[in-house]
């Protein structure tokens, strides 16, 4: 009963940047089907790119939500109420979680709506891959959620901002020079590459699982 | 019974420590809790609530230990903060849904009677508040659902006089039953005069004293003297005193009892801010 409470907090707190962010995404797929409307459909995955502002929007919320109760020190009076330190967190993986699956419903609805558009009709292969799309883009947008959260929790939502800003360029550095290095085809490929990405996929993995795990001792021994 | 018992608290960091600090507040009392600008009190009261980790001590809340596990102790308290720690754009309505599902003995009724007591607009955003309205709607989260003991932090400060008599006023309301306690920590001694049964006055982390205000203010005298007079005083048991352009003013616990001792000697009573003062500017044997 206690998560229920810390639920709707959360969701009228970001009640108002929900709609703002609900306009913005209209004006830019309406756009996306504006600048595209004289082009020709042939498979639902040459449009993949547009389910992603969706995903990574759910996740930012979760960054908004901590900068939102880091300024009015919600957690400082949260924990004076009849909820534990463990409940809070678990409420705030749980609202990451109807975040993360709300974003990824209004993507799949907008790239159906987008081919409905272009009079194309989606085929069953197009549907399997949107679904495999989506599930991708769900583990990422979760897993980046986990990070949100523990960071803040450890760190505070400024300095989590930060080491995940370092991370994600990092991330996009290693993958532009690692990538085409992995390929086997690829004339600059180097065949220890794979191995190398995959150790590096696993070590995220586990740094995940390991931040999961640590956020419930931090939030434990957070002092406010 | 004890409301609220702290054994020998302690929290150490850098450059502060929060040392020993033991205290009661009886059931139906309030408690003032001063000291100036760092002394503790802050840290105090989040020790109390287990926001800080202790690094000694207990909190016993009618017999009970009180940490962050224990939650259906903390259905019983209520706590105000010196600001509102829910988001601006939420509304008083919004808030008292929040705090239904976080309560189980949440109180509608009544916490539409203190909004509307308060006069506070429950579908505007707290954003639109003036800080005595932010402070009265802490006031009423607080009091809606059945809470035994209010611990507030500051929760005049800022405010017009006319908003905290009036705030001062609930206070009063609410320990009337006598099973309702208040441990309350100000800067404006002047409230703590009107409303405390008991001062707790804390010092760079120490605690001085807890006497009954009664007591500070009746017993307690300022004597106002030449050399002479200051020499025989500053014996005086507890005296504490300091030396000013023209004269020295000594501040004596027993002052009730030993003035008639020095008739050339003008005796005040003394007031809560002038016992702070002195017992932190002054010197004693």
């Amino acid at each position: 009963m206690k998560r229920k409470g810390l639920l709707l907090n959360d969701f009228y707190t970001l009640k108002d940047q929900y709609f703002t962010y609900g306009k913005v995404m209209l004006a830019l797929m309406v756009l996306a089907c504006l600048i595209n409307i004289s082009s020709e459909l042939t498979e639902l995955s040459e449009v993949a790119y547009l389910m992603s502002p969706f995903a990574i929007f759910a996740m930012s919320m979760m960054m908004t939500l901590f900068t939102y109760e880091e300024k009015s020190g919600f957690m400082k009076y949260a924990f004076t109420t009849p909820v534990t330190r463990k409940s809070y967190l678990q409420e705030k993986y749980l609202f990451s979680l109807f975040n993360t699956t709300a974003g990824i419903l209004v993507g799949i609805v907008f790239l159906l709506m987008y081919a409905l558009f272009h009079k194309y009709v989606p085929t069953v292969q197009d549907i399997s891959w949107m679904l495999l799309f989506s599930g991708g883009e769900f583990l990422v947008s979760m897993v980046m959620s986990i990070w949100v959260i523990a960071l803040n929790m450890k760190f505070g939502i400024a300095k989590a901002r930060s080491i995940l800003l370092i991370a994600m360029v990092a991330v996009v550095i290693v993958g532009t020079v690692s990538v085409p290095a992995s390929s086997l085809t690829a004339a600059n490929s180097f065949p220890g590459m794979q191995w190398i990405l995959i150790a590096f996929l696993f070590l995220f993995v586990a740094a995940t699982v390991w931040m999961f795990c640590m956020s419930f001792r931090w939030t434990e021994r957070k002092e406010l | 019974m004890n409301a609220l018992e702290i054994r020998n608290v302690s929290k150490n960091y850098d450059r502060f420590q929060l040392e020993h600090v033991s205290l009661e507040l009886p059931q139906g009392c309030i408690m003032g809790l001063i000291g100036e600008n760092g002394a503790g009190k802050s840290t105090l009261i989040k020790a109390i609530l287990d926001l800080i980790q202790k690094d000694s001590g207990e909190v016993l809340f009618y017999g009970k230990p009180l940490d962050s596990s224990q939650t259906e102790l903390k259905e019983q308290i209520g706590v105000v903060f010196d600001s509102i720690h829910f988001h601006e754009v939420l509304t008083p309505l919004q808030i008292g849904s929040i705090s239904a599902l976080t309560y189980q003995n949440w109180d509608e009724n009544l916490y539409q009677k203190y909004l509307k007591d308060f006069k506070l607009p429950e579908k505007s955003k707290i954003k639109d508040f003036s800080k005595g309205m932010k402070m009265k709607l802490n006031i009423a989260v607080a009091l809606s659902h059945q809470a035994k003991l209010l611990i507030l932090d500051e929760p005049t400060a800022g405010l017009d006089p006319i908003a905290r008599d009036e705030l001062l006023d609930i206070f009063l309301d609410f320990i009337q039953d006598e099973t309702h306690s208040i441990l309350i920590s100000s800067h404006i001694t002047s409230d703590l005069e009107k409303i405390a049964d008991y001062i707790t006055f804390l010092h760079e982390g120490k605690l001085l004293f807890t006497k009954s205000k009664d007591e500070l203010l009746y017993d307690y005298r300022i004597a106002k003297c030449g050399e002479a007079d200051f020499q025989k005083l500053k014996s005086e048991n507890g005296a504490v005193w300091r030396k000013m352009d023209y004269q020295y003013e000594v501040l004596l616990p027993d002052g009730k009892t030993i003035e008639h001792n020095y008739p050339d000697c003008p005796f005040d009573h003394a007031k809560i801010d002038e016992i702070m003062l002195l017992y932190v500017k002054g010197e004693r044997v």
